[in-house]
């Protein structure tokens, strides 16, 4: 009985095309996501004294800063169709641990963040490779996340690495405008993300690749190079937030990015980008990740323990995966 | 017992098998020769020990390779069954780890049938479930570790008590794993999950249940899981919100190591076992050499790495080059080979046609 019925459903054929090229229209994921902040601050505002005053934004944006920053760069792997990366934790972990060491043993800042970067572009490239010669991309970095934490720690002795003073502390300091660097990091990685995105050719080209593989091979792109593109990209994010990190704490350990991965991937999910590929933004991705700050927010302020935070972030999580899916399906239905 | 029979002589045959057997004893022969007193009942006994928890956990996340899908929210599954089994103590102990089992099982039913009924893809639903599983953890412990009664155990040592190489803790996991191969192999459940794991849309066509088979596979893997879970908790004597974190990079290395295929469809649990068994022992090698562990998962990524590159040097790629068999779950999920939701109508090899 469950058969025939699974066999009916095959029938209808498709009418639309998931890729849509302009990211900037406001897409149905979108509306309900900003409807789905607003009645969060709504309800937190009315819940909580003094829910507006200056701190508590802007410490909600900054607790989004990094998690955002290192999830916009993951959502070029998922978006070109290479579903996501379990090794951003490590990649940020050994980046940070490396620049703390060169800044530690007197190197220019300038030659430390550009060796970082260099590395966040080999762990991309490698991983990309993989994947771009067909390999599943949670396994390549389920096993890529492992060995670059153990090389974290056979690289810093399995100690945190402190460091004093040093050269890159204007980095952790400065502000812009009142806001700290790594909010002003998020926002332009967001804003320089979609741009890429909608408006250069290599963005569009990943975005048609995870809208339809095969369509993009056809038209004759290069699927693979592009594959290699979206992992470098999230690593590079892993080496920024490596960077204002490290000289915001002036101290980098293995472990200082634990729970980093499945933030992001959570901040992707809620931010409604489809997992098959070709359809989602960085903006809606930044947007989860704002979401996701400020209901740990709310909840914090509400003393909800650990454990129900972490369990009402997984149903988020799960209800965010199921809303969106079933709503994918249905405009794809009609 | 002809359908017994036939089986057995199936696997005598079986190139995979004999190749997997023969690393095995590659392994062993290699740490004996760097230390002689290695091939020990000692060793071999620890091994057993590790190997009975890993390989109910790759048992069950291998199912759902099969099948075509991947569950990650193994390890925070069976913290939560470890919890459980220790906090309902009081029930006797058999049946807190029976029950705790059960639960976990029935968990996994729940969200096997709603990746079935959704046509969700099982990776992005098992990460959430992962994140709120562990959460659950945390609430049941309040983030600290729940103990088991004093008087309890003596329970606990009688089931890592030796028995030869063995101890009661392996015959569990070795009769479950011998179940759960006999049902892959000749039950028609078994059938199923391998027929949705290699051809869903031809499995499809051909009548084959489609929801039967996942919550299936999602139900054994929780349930073993649990199982896991429970038991290595009792045999601990505290159950830990953070506990097993590190095992899914284990399951899924030992699962490969096991021939698993990539693409689901493939894979006996024969050779998942011996996987296991490769494992363990490599990182007790590992041990017996004074690797310290941060290197012993550096070798462990190395190795998953390895797998999937040989895997591929070995050519499963299709005549195109590119790749057509994923499971479903790696390509998107049924979202991807469900015929509506393709721009073309699909190829028997299931790719999709170009631009129709």
């Amino acid at each position: 009985m469950i058969g025939a019925k699974a066999q009916g459903e095959v029938e209808s054929a498709p009418t639309r095309g998931r890729f849509s090229p302009s990211a900037w229209q406001p897409s149905q994921e979108m509306v309900i996501l900003l409807g789905m902040l607003i009645l969060l601050v709504v309800v937190s505002a009315l819940t909580t004294d003094g829910y507006f005053n200056s701190g508590n934004a802007k410490a909600i944006i900054r607790a989004a800063a990094i998690t955002g920053t290192v999830a916009v760069g993951l959502t070029f792997v998922t978006l070109s169709g290479n579903l996501l990366s379990l090794s951003v934790e490590q990649t940020a972990a050994i980046c940070g641990v490396l620049l703390a060491m060169m800044l530690r043993d007197g190197w220019p800042a300038g030659i430390a963040l550009l060796v970082i970067l260099g590395v966040a572009v080999v762990i991309g490239t490698v991983q990309g490779g993989l994947v771009a010669a067909g390999a599943n991309p949670i396994i390549v970095t389920l096993g890529a996340g492992a060995t670059i934490a153990g090389l974290t720690v056979v690289i810093s002795g399995g100690h945190g690495i402190a460091i004093g003073h040093n050269s890159l502390d204007w980095l952790g300091s400065s502000k812009v405008f009142g806001l700290t660097m790594p909010t002003c990091a998020f926002i332009a990685v967001a804003i320089l993300s979609s741009v890429f995105l909608t408006r250069t050719r290599q963005g569009r080209a990943l975005m048609l690749t995870g809208s339809s593989r095969s369509t993009a091979i056809a038209s004759g792109l290069h699927v693979r190079r592009i594959a290699v593109l979206a992992f470098v990209l999230a690593s590079i994010g892993c080496a920024i937030v490596a960077a204002l990190t490290v000289s915001q704490f002036h101290r980098a350990d293995g472990i200082q990015f634990g729970g980093l991965t499945f933030d992001a991937l959570a901040a992707i999910l809620v931010g409604g980008t489809a997992i098959q590929g070709g359809e989602g933004s960085p903006a809606r991705t930044a947007i989860g990740a704002i979401f996701i700050a400020a209901l740990s927010d709310f909840m914090i302020l509400h003393n909800y323990s650990f454990g129900l935070r972490m369990t009402v972030q997984g149903a988020v999580v799960l209800v965010a995966v199921t809303v969106f899916h079933l709503l994918r399906k249905r405009r794809r239905g009609r | 017992m002809s359908v017994v029979r036939s089986q057995l002589k199936q696997w005598s045959a079986d190139r995979d098998s004999q190749a997997r057997l023969a690393l095995l004893a590659v392994v062993w022969i290699f740490f004996t020769i760097l230390d002689s007193s290695f091939a020990s009942s000692d060793i071999v006994f620890s091994v057993l020990q590790s190997f009975a928890f890993l390989a109910l956990i790759t048992a069950g996340i291998g199912v759902t390779m099969i099948a075509g899908e991947l569950d990650l929210s193994v390890a925070s599954v069976a913290a939560v069954a470890g919890i459980l089994a220790v906090k309902m103590a009081g029930l006797g102990m058999v049946p807190a780890i029976v029950a705790a089992a059960l639960i976990a099982g029935a968990f996994g039913a729940v969200q096997g049938a709603c990746i079935a009924w959704l046509r969700i893809n099982s990776i992005v639903f098992t990460i959430g479930t992962l994140f709120a599983m562990r959460g659950v953890a945390n609430l049941l412990t309040n983030s600290k570790s729940v103990l088991l009664p004093l008087n309890d155990l003596d329970f606990s040592e009688g089931l890592i008590e030796r028995i030869w190489i063995f101890s009661p803790y392996t015959f569990v996991t070795i009769a479950v794993c011998l179940v759960l191969g006999i049902g892959l192999a000749i039950g028609k459940w078994g059938r199923e999950i391998y027929a949705i794991g290699g051809a869903r849309p031809e499995s499809e066509a051909a009548g084959v249940a489609q929801k039967r088979p996942l919550i299936v596979a999602f139900a054994i893997s929780a349930f073993t899981a649990g199982l896991a879970g429970a038991l290595s908790a009792v045999v601990a004597g505290s159950g830990s919100s953070e506990a097993f974190e590190s095992v899914l990079l284990q399951a899924v290395t030992a699962a490969l190591v096991g021939g698993i295929g990539l693409y689901g469809g493939r894979g006996r649990m024969f050779n998942i076992v011996v996987g296991c068994l490769i494992l363990e022992s490599f990182l007790a090698g590992m041990i017996d050499q004074g690797v310290s562990q941060e290197v012993q998962q550096l070798a462990t990524g190395g190795l998953l790495l390895l797998v999937v590159a040989v895997e591929f040097l070995t050519g499963f790629e299709s005549e195109d080059g590119e790749r057509s068999g994923l499971p479903p779950a790696l390509r998107g999920g049924f979202g991807l080979l469900d015929r509506r939701s393709v721009n073309g109508p699909l190829r028997a090899d299931g790719n999709q046609e170009v631009g129709s």
